[in-house]
């Protein structure tokens, strides 16, 4: 944009990059549709996340509908009447002036009309959703899982349900497990400051609240692992607040069930045992439950995940570090703050703690 | 004035001794140039002008912190910003864009342009006037404290309950943010009863409200909004400061409290305050694109009841920022119809926008480069307002970075967008000469790519489920390449304003624009550039809408506009104003008055600020501030708004360069009148 004397053609040309730009914009979205994205709200997984996507497509398209002709019309009325000459001679020498229309009434109202009933026609198909979606499952209709907020990470606690094959009650943290095809009913509550519950590809969010209960659905089609987070900023660490939700199908929903009912047995030998004996001297088990071994904790703990049957999980802390990696646990029973705002405290561990503090949790599968 | 009239204040009676120092404390301030005038004055151009530099600075304040945030989010695992850090700047960087840049920045058009459009020497109370300036300008400094004392208020814009109690922020960020907010929250109701009043009191004779120029109307919808508004955030803020500091419980959830109570106060002024940010802007393309278009604005009336409609509406739908708070159903129905048509009123105003563009002589000043993009970009925010209306759907998008990329669409595409149409639009009637076209059109282009490829792919990665607020992402999520070409087109965007920068400096040199350098149709340009301080020499009376307009256009048989041979100026002009058609009135200013500059309002305001300190640090600053306060109350109360000692024609030429118009340096705005006065 250099020119020093204003021409006909610099005017075209400065105008141009609008066009272009518009190109390689739908060319940048076209490729971010395109790509893999695991928490992609526009490819659902499951009835609710569907039902969101049917009503929220048609309604995107008349948007861009929308977005075409109020576009295009602002693109026509510039390329026609785009004032050619030289304007910085001075406006009121632009030579004749245009019509000097003052309005039309008739043509008003109807652009104030035409937008109402289009709204009135994407209200229609919006409203009943909403109450479809707070609908409460029948009785044994849907698995129950109580699910808890706390800065930062997630904890499930699945009550007796024999219908799921839930005869002695589940508790687990961060990897919410549920049958494909099933309905499942969260019932959300929340320790400390405001959390969202969102698994995009298999429903919306629902805030998490602390003195108040809220429910939420989710329902997955198929056995798969999906992602998800808490959406609500809940403080220093609010990004490593990660979740993942993973649905079984018959077999193996049953086999999990199994293996979460059964108590881990305790070690009596070997490193293990002496792991076992630490995760009481160090202060572990103030917080942390063990089910069947260390089963209460102290009365002041602030709320930390079930340890029970910790390695039966991919995930910890906030599901932002990978279990199946011996280094990522030892790290962080090194310096539990390489995530930042993190409630646990432990004294200063020797490597051979740690060590032994990972053969038993080992044990916990 | 009806409302000052009856009792001027403090009138002394003939042969008393004039009180020099009213406390005892000050000479009266006199000057009306060099730096100490702009301390003192009450010339709602000067404060107008002081409104708006402080809101660019913290727009480049703002800006960098959001460069920082982008910086940090260019790439997965980002470590330019540890999470304290990276959550101090996105709440200081919506907080500042909010409080300390648009609203401050509408103020300042309100300040500047309301007495000019409709035809007044002053604002109605132009004493009050200082002090909301100098009230705002402190808060805000005593909020960007906090950086130096102990940490940033860390808590987010909206900084919900109960993450902002002492319990889980207990550092001071979050008092200096609660505190901050209550102090230019009084700004804003000192200015909004302020321009109110100015609007509808001190109109000229025959401007009648409905020949009121649009921005006069939507920055008058915009000042009510603020006086209803304003208090229930003042409310929240009061709330949480007993809380946070005396130990109340009223966000408390152990004590039984209720957090949601927290999201409908906040929101309750949260969202008329996204009208308080946008209508302005509408107002200033309202008034430009007629203008560049040279044609009337298609459907004025359409236009005002379309904002006042919007003024309305914007009370009833607060509780779409709820939607996933578990409101219930029937609460997020109703908000949901509700949001759904707040569309409408908005939608005219586009459509009328295009109808005015329509068959028009479009001239693509930077101004009006900028005004149309408004047009353009405020649609794409508009829509994806209307995706986010289906209740059901957004909680999928609720606290995504779709949202990010609709309310920039709308409050930096649009709302920043029309400022920036604004200034290039009134800088020549502020300053007398025109920024540079040709660099303000390079800036307009960068700024127009930075902005869309900044805001753009945000779209994307809000549906492809990226949550707002958060210090970082990890790999294989699908957003990679988005937040590169985001952070990318950040910097375009400070490129950008950095080119603003470099076009005021430069542009100082440039030639003087003469009064009316647009054709403009407003009354603002029948006055010389910079206005004299006392406006206009003659005051108007108004026969039309667009009065300026008429009194220099005829009408041929057609209907057809013809320009007159001969028009006449509502003031003294320069030579190239007359020369091209403009007579000047023959009039004497001499007996024109204005109220006198004051030290009181600047005394007064940095009391506020001392009480705030005193309430985190120790109560002994806070008896200070209490005693400052009490004092400069009466000082401001008790001090004539006229010096009686002040001379005829030694003060009252405005503005930074003097030079430009000499011979208006003669014509000084005396003293001793009833005309502008305050009823104190």
């Amino acid at each position: 944009m250099s020119a020093t004397t204003v021409t006909r053609r610099r005017h075209r040309r400065r105008l141009l990059p609008r066009p272009w730009f518009l190109a390689v914009a739908s060319l940048v979205l076209l490729a971010g549709c395109a790509s893999d994205a695991p928490q992609d709200m526009l490819q659902p997984e499951g009835s609710f996340a569907r039902t969101l996507d049917n009503l929220f497509n048609p309604i995107f398209w008349v948007a861009v509908l929308v977005f075409v002709v109020v576009e295009g019309l602002i693109v026509y009325a510039i390329v026609k009447w785009r004032y050619r000459g030289d304007a910085d001679d001075g406006v009121a020498d632009a030579g004749e002036m245009p019509a000097q229309l003052h309005g039309n009434t008739r043509l008003e109202i109807g652009w104030t009309i035409l937008p109402a009933l289009v709204l009135a026609g994407v209200a229609v198909f919006t409203v009943p959703v909403v109450f479809e979606l707070n609908a409460e499952p029948a009785k044994g209709e849907a698995l129950e899982v109580d699910v808890t907020g706390a800065q930062f990470w997630w904890g499930y606690e699945y009550p007796s349900q024999p219908d799921f094959g839930i005869t002695d009650g589940i508790v687990t943290a961060n990897e919410l497990h549920i049958p494909a095809g099933q309905r499942v009913y969260l019932t959300l509550r929340s320790v400390d400051v405001i959390h969202s519950f969102w698994a995009p590809k298999l429903n919306g969010k629902r805030d998490v609240v602390p003195g108040r209960v809220h429910n939420w659905l989710l329902e997955a089609d198929e056995p798969g692992v999906y992602s998800g987070q808490c959406a609500e900023f809940c403080g220093v660490s609010h990004a490593n607040m990660r979740l993942k939700v993973v649905a079984h199908d018959a077999t193996s929903w049953d086999a999990w069930v199994e293996d979460m009912q059964e108590e881990p047995v305790e070690p009596v030998s070997g490193l293990a045992a002496e792991g076992f004996e630490l995760f009481q001297q160090r202060g572990c088990s103030g917080c942390h439950v063990v089910e069947g071994a260390y089963d209460e904790v102290a009365e002041d703990a602030p709320a930390a995940p079930d340890l029970t049957h910790l390695f039966s999980r991919d995930c910890f802390a906030g599901c932002i570090y990978d279990l199946n990696d011996r280094n990522e646990l030892e790290a962080w029973l090194r310096d539990p703050q390489r995530k930042a705002g993190s409630k646990m405290v432990v004294g200063q561990l020797t490597e051979a703690d740690i060590d032994a503090l990972y053969a038993y949790l080992e044990t916990l599968e | 004035m009806a409302l000052t009239e009856e009792r001027p204040p403090l009138e002394l009676a003939a042969g008393d001794e004039p009180v020099r120092n009213p406390l005892g404390a000050f000479t009266r301030p006199s000057s009306s140039y060099g730096w100490r005038s702009w301390l003192t004055t009450v010339d709602h151009k000067k404060i107008g002008i002081l409104y708006g530099a402080t809101a660019m600075v913290f727009f480049a304040l703002g800006g960098l912190e959001a460069l920082l945030i982008r910086a940090q989010l260019a790439q997965p695992n980002g470590q330019v910003l540890d999470p304290q850090v990276y959550n101090q700047m996105f709440t200081m960087h919506g907080t500042t864009m909010v409080f300390l840049v648009i609203m401050p920045m509408l103020a300042a058009f309100s300040n500047y342009l309301i007495p000019l459009m409709i035809g007044a020497r002053d604002v109605a109370f132009p004493r009050l006037n200082a002090l909301s300036y100098w009230v705002f300008l402190f808060g805000g400094l005593f909020l960007y404290s906090s950086f130096f004392l102990g940490g940033a208020p860390d808590g987010g814009w909206f900084n919900y309950a109960p993450l902002s109690g002492v319990a889980y922020s207990p550092g001071h960020g979050i008092d200096f943010w609660t505190l901050g907010l209550q102090i230019t929250g009084i700004a804003s109701l000192l200015g909004a009863v302020n321009l109110i009043t100015t609007c509808l009191n001190m109109r000229a004779p025959g401007m009648t409200l409905l020949r009121m120029p649009v921005f006069v109307w939507m920055a008058l919808v915009a000042q009510f909004l603020l006086l209803f508004a304003i208090p229930v955030i003042t409310v929240a803020l009061f709330l949480l400061m007993f809380d946070r500091l005396f130990g109340a419980n009223f966000f408390n959830v152990e004590a039984g409290a209720d957090p949601l109570l927290w999201q409908h106060l906040f929101w309750i002024f949260g969202h008329p305050e996204v009208y308080i940010l946008v209508l302005p802007a509408f107002g200033i393309v309202s008034d430009v694109i007629p203008t560049f278009a040279r044609k009337p604005l298609f459907g004025y009336p359409f236009m005002v009841f379309s904002g006042i409609a919007i003024g309305f509406m914007g009370w009833g739908v607060w509780a779409h920022h709820m939607f996933a708070s578990g409101i219930g159903p029937v609460s997020v129905a109703a908000f949901s119809l509700s949001t759904m048509f707040i569309a409408v009123p908005t939608g005219v105003k586009i459509f009328n926008w295009i109808g005015t563009l329509w068959k028009g002589k479009l001239i693509f000043t930077t101004a009006m480069l900028f005004a149309v993009a408004l047009v353009s970009q405020f649609t794409i925010g508009g829509l994806s307002g209307v995706m986010h209306s289906v209740a059901p759907h957004d909680t999928q998008q609720t606290d995504t970075y779709f949202i990010v990329a609709h309310f920039h669409y709308v409050l930096f595409g649009g709302s920043m967008f029309g400022i920036f149409a604004g200034i290039y639009y009134w800088w020549p009637k502020i300053f007398g000469h025109k920024l540079s076209e040709r660099i303000g059109k390079a800036h307009f282009w960068m700024m127009f790519v930075g902005f869309n490829l900044t805001f753009g792919p945000m779209h994307i990665v809000g549906l492809q489920g990226m949550p707002r607020r958060t210090a970082t992402y990890p790999e294989g999520m699908g957003w990679d390449l988005m937040n590169l070409l985001e952070t990318i087109g950040s910097f375009l965007i400070a490129i950008s304003f950095l080119m603003w920068v470099y076009n005021v400096a430069v542009s100082r040199k440039n030639p003087h624009a003469g009064a009316d350098p647009w054709d403009g149709r407003t009354l603002e340009w029948a006055t010389s550039s910079p206005p004299p301080a006392h406006n206009f020499d003659v005051e108007p009376t108004v026969e039309h809408l667009d009065d300026w307009w008429h009194r220099k256009y005829g009408e041929d048989e057609q209907g057809r506009p013809v320009r007159r041979e001969r028009f006449t100026y509502l003031s003294r002009v320069d030579e190239a104003s007359r020369l091209a058609g403009g007579d000047e009135p023959d009039v004497d200013v001499s007996a024109i008055h204005l109220p006198s500059p004051s030290y009181w309002p600047i005394v007064l305001a940095i009391g506020l600020p001392l009480i705030a300190y005193g309430l985190i640090f120790t109560y002994w600053l806070a008896a200070l501030g209490g005693v400052i306060i009490i004092a400069g109350a009466f000082g401001l109360g008790l001090e004539p708004s006229v010096d009686p000692d002040a001379g005829h024609g030694d003060h009252g030429d405005h503005g930074p360069d003097e030079g430009h118009d000499q011979e208006l340096a003669e014509v000084g705005a005396a003293s001793g009148g009833d005309d502008d006065e305050e009823a104190s």
